[in-house]
């Protein structure tokens, strides 16, 4: 009898332990971008947080929003909040005064820092989002040229929050082109080396580049897009130092892995530069090897193994059936990817930012030396040799072999 | 016995039995009286006719055989006329009048048994009492004056139904035919499947005032004599007023007093019965009940069903596993989208997220309440679904429709999100396989899942799996572990667990259940003819 009885009586046990930390869905402000600025008021440097937050209702098809916000009148999807205070959470501080339900970073996907808070050093901004239990690290980082809260005030045609386009632009086309995806966690791993140059993707606000006649006349400016393309380099200590330009970007991403595909464009081996042909990128991979040179430093041997399919042959000249052609072809796919490697590099040295992560490498690959080296890494690192070896293998070259004309001029 | 020895004491709780076993098993078959049967018919009629007063569907027929006067007695409606009319027939016209007087009177019943009676079977009975009991068993009795001998005629045609198909485990291939309530009809068709003579089958009569005859039926060298022997006993342990169906029986034999699952197996299909005796289980048959009970049972053997042994292993092995993810959803998904939608948002995607988020906007209940309001709702359906005439059935599907589906939604009572996970619930604990006893049962599983994560989230699902696998695997079925192979594993076992190995493959029974003769099958796999070499003819 007893034992029933305790049996019955353990699981309200259960029930007085449990609950305390239940909220439902519903009853949260999910925010899914945030952007931190450093504005001057009233006297002393404040953050500014603005928060992108969802409004679910609008979401559901058939309820409340009748088709999801689309017409006028109609409540929106996302709204965005902002507040100011002397720190991020003395910020967010001001913002729960002024919406209804508890903020929830569980599903914060994008981090906007300012350009100006980005300067003046980021350190301080990545404190809470790391130390808070909600937020996750693999939400992306990025850094926005001017203000970061006029981002998210973007309003998209197509897609009804910047925070989510942001992230979706990331998860679906990161690496490509000058696309470089760099996520919260990753960021703040570099930036605890002490001697890496972390870098974030820059977001821009630009007008948009075609609007209909019909959209000119209603609205008096022009309406402004979002682009998402370059880096921004860090010094070690976490202060903003330089944007890299596009070339300067891919090269960067050859070297840390993050080209998923691009276009290669290569002068053609006949015609030269005339007719230039668009190599297409399907696989690399980069390796960097430590050399310990007889002076005591390093030297950087950067591997990178790619496959290329041709993707177009902007030409009219017959010659495409010679295996000559192709081996010209990865010859020069090889100098393209060198070149542009090298030019990052030189441009890192000249900012003493060790964006690759070279340091890194020297102390997982010689620990003892690294270990007298670390602490003048910061002068080190701009005389280093490095040299770049790009080793290319040509797949296939579509469905067409010689471009149209030149197979007439055979028969 | 292989390492048998080694194993099983741990899970045949032997002491415990022997302690049971000394309150004293009651004698089966009963009577327990004794009375002499007279050789005068009329002290005979006398003490039958006092036992049966007031007893109008008792039939007393008195009859002559030349000069001897007979008597037979039997329960109206229970004997097949056309056979009782033989009988009349046999005595009163095709008797010689000189056998009465050749005869010595005290041996004319025998002699009566062997030379006119046309009957299937007939027993001698010398006890009075257990001649009266065989009345109340449906059999018609027999009393010549003169002998002091009872002979009992077997005439039985109890009150049945014709054969009908089986209506809970229902099949696309395979037999068709289904047990029904006489006794007979089921060991019959048990048998006609199974002609070993070493299938053995032991009567007991259970039931103090019912007389219920219950037959246990096994292989008797392929059952473990151990385990059969523990049938015996608690078989004969039963002392009860009336048993009137198997179901009864199975809650006054099984290993435990409370367990949420069934750990003895019900079946209505008797080749599911015969396939079990083939595997070393026992059988047993109670009179009037058109289920058969068969154990030792194992917890995967609800999510098998009697289809997946006739179709194609490859087939069978995909659908298992969707079994198994029903019996996930089906334990499960109410308290894992209450716990994620209150404990663990981050957990879902982000389209997902909002899609939950604005359904439930209008709710004005949280999700537990919400989940336990509709779960509530769909187990009414269900119990009035079963209860209610099937006139009245319609009615009810369409308010549940419409309630469920339509109007609570509408009105923003429940969210849509959570009329799916009840709907993909219910439907799920429809899609177990043959385990009817195991959908009833996993509802209570579910509503504790539900509790457990809407308290203390992912953590109390974890605690609720938790709890329900010590009580799972500590459970027992006449010895034997219930989630065996799994718990003990027995890789070797596994040919039927998870996907049903091809009927070449499975070589061996199950050695925690069956007895000594482990080889189940010796053919080889097939194989395509050895290639000839090409005959001359065919060259021309």
């Amino acid at each position: 009898m007893r034992k029933v009885v305790v049996t019955l009586l353990l699981p309200l046990l259960l029930v007085t332990g449990g609950c305390w930390d239940q909220r439902e869905i519903n009853d949260l402000a999910m925010v899914v971008a945030t952007a931190a600025d450093v504005v001057h008021e009233a006297g002393n440097e404040q953050v500014r947080l603005t928060l992108q937050i969802a409004n679910p209702i609008a979401l559901v098809p058939g309820q409340g929003g009748g088709g999801g916000g689309g017409g006028p009148g109609a409540p929106k999807a996302f709204w965005t909040v902002a507040g100011t205070g002397r720190t991020v959470r003395a910020a967010s501080l001001s913002i729960v005064e002024r919406i209804p339900k508890p903020i929830f970073f569980g599903q914060d996907r994008l981090t906007l820092v300012g350009e100006r808070a980005a300067r003046l050093g980021i350190t301080p901004l990545l404190d809470r989002p790391l130390r808070n239990r909600e937020t996750r690290r693999s939400m992306y980082l990025a850094i926005a040229r001017g203000e970061a809260k006029r981002v998210l005030e973007v309003e998209m045609p197509t897609f009804r929050a910047t925070g989510l386009a942001i992230s979706n632009l990331f998860d679906l086309e990161g690496g490509r082109q000058a696309i470089m995806p760099v996520d919260f966690g990753e960021f703040a791993y570099n930036l605890s080396t002490g001697t890496t140059s972390p870098a974030a993707p820059v977001v821009e606000v630009v007008p948009q580049t075609s609007i209909s006649a019909e959209d000119r006349k209603s609205l008096g400016a022009v309406p402004q897009a979002i682009k998402v393309s370059r880096v921004a380099v860090f010094s070690p200590g976490g202060k903003l130092v330089d944007f890299f330009d596009e070339k300067e970007t891919l090269g960067l991403m050859w070297v840390l892995n993050k080209i998923k595909t691009r276009e290669i464009i290569v002068p053609c081996p006949v015609e030269g530069p005339v007719e230039p042909v668009v190599m297409g990128l399907v696989r690399s991979k980069s390796r960097i090897i430590v050399h310990l040179e007889k002076n005591g430093l390093p030297s950087f041997e950067v591997k990178v193994r790619t496959t290329c399919d041709l993707w177009e042959h902007f030409g009219t000249h017959p010659g495409l059936l010679t295996p000559q052609y192709y081996e010209s072809l990865e010859r020069r796919v090889n100098t393209s990817i060198e070149r542009e490697i090298m030019h990052t590099v030189r441009k890192a040295q000249s900012l003493h930012a060790d964006v690759f992560g070279f340091g890194e490498e020297v102390k997982r690959q010689h620990y003892p030396e690294w270990k007298r080296m670390a602490q003048d890494w910061p002068e080190i690192f701009p005389v280093v040799k490095v040299t770049v070896k790009a080793e290319t293998g040509f797949r296939h070259r579509g469905l067409s072999v010689e471009p149209v004309t030149a197979r007439k001029e055979h028969r | 016995m292989r390492s048998r020895k080694g194993v099983l004491p741990i899970f045949f709780r032997k002491k415990s039995l022997n302690q049971r076993a000394s309150t004293g098993p009651k004698q089966v078959p009963l009577p327990h009286d004794y009375k002499e049967i007279s050789t005068s018919l009329k002290e005979n009629e006398a003490y039958l006719r006092q036992e049966f007063a007031n007893t109008t569907d008792i039939v007393f027929r008195e009859f002559y055989m030349g000069e001897t006067r007979c008597l037979a007695v039997w329960v109206d409606g229970l004997i097949n006329s056309r056979v009782s009319h033989d009988l009349f027939r046999s005595l009163m016209l095709d008797v010689p009048p000189e056998v009465s007087r050749k005869i010595p009177s005290r041996d004319l019943a025998d002699y009566l048994n062997r030379h006119f009676l046309p009957f299937y079977s007939t027993i001698r009975v010398e006890d009075m009492v257990e001649l009266k009991r065989w009345v109340l068993m449906h059999k018609m009795i027999l009393l010549v004056d003169g002998s002091p001998v009872g002979l009992v005629l077997d005439a039985e045609t109890p009150p049945t139904r014709g054969m009908t198909e089986p209506v809970l485990e229902s099949v696309v291939t395979g037999p068709r035919d289904s047990f029904l309530e006489p006794l007979r009809i089921n060991t019959a068709l048990i048998r006609s499947r199974l002609g070993d003579i070493r299938l053995k089958s032991e009567n007991f009569i259970v039931g103090r005032r019912s007389n219920t005859l219950v037959t246990l039926m096994y292989v008797e060298d392929l059952a473990n004599p151990e385990i059969v022997e523990e049938a015996r006993q608690r078989l004969s342990r039963v002392d009860i007023d009336g048993l009137i169906d198997s179901s009864i029986l199975k809650e006054l034999i099984q290993d435990r007093r409370y367990s949420l699952f069934p750990l003895i197996k019900v079946s209505e299909r008797p080749d599911k019965v015969v396939a079990d005796l083939l595997e070393g289980r026992f059988a047993i048959v109670v009179d009037g009940s058109p289920q058969v009970l068969t154990a030792p049972t194992l917890f995967v053997e609800f999510l098998q069903t009697a289809e997946d042994y006739y179709m194609n292993p490859i087939v069978v092995w995909l659908v298992r596993l969707f079994r198994y993810l029903a019996l996930f959803v089906a334990t499960n998904l109410p308290g894992l989208y209450v716990a994620v939608t209150t404990f663990h948002q981050e957990m879902l995607p982000i389209p997902l997220v909002f899609t939950v988020a604005g359904a439930r906007e209008t709710v004005p209940f949280p999700a537990f309440i919400e989940a336990l309001s509709i779960l509530i709702t769909f187990e009414l359906l269900w119990e009035a679904g079963i209860r209610l005439p099937r006139i009245v059935g319609g009615a009810v599907n369409i308010v549940g429709a419409l309630i469920l589906g339509q109007a609570a939604v509408q009105a923003g009572l429940v969210s849509q999100a959570m009329v799916i996970v009840i709907a993909a619930t219910a439907i799920s604990n429809f899609a177990l396989g043959s385990g009817y006893e195991l959908a009833s049962g996993i509802r209570l599983v579910r509503l504790i899942n539900l509790v457990a994560g809407s308290v203390l989230g992912l953590y109390g699902i974890a605690l609720g799996f938790l709890a329900f696998m010590v009580h799972l695997t500590a459970l027992r079925s006449f010895g034997v572990p219930y989630m065996a192979p799994l718990a003990p594993l027995r890789l070797r076992e596994m040919k039927d667990v998870i996907y049903r190995a091809p009927w070449w493959d499975m070589t061996r029974r199950p050695a925690l259940i069956a007895g000594e003769d482990l080889t189940r099958s010796k053919t080889p796999p097939p194989a395509p003819p050895p290639e000839r070499p090409p005959s001359q003819s065919r060259r021309k």
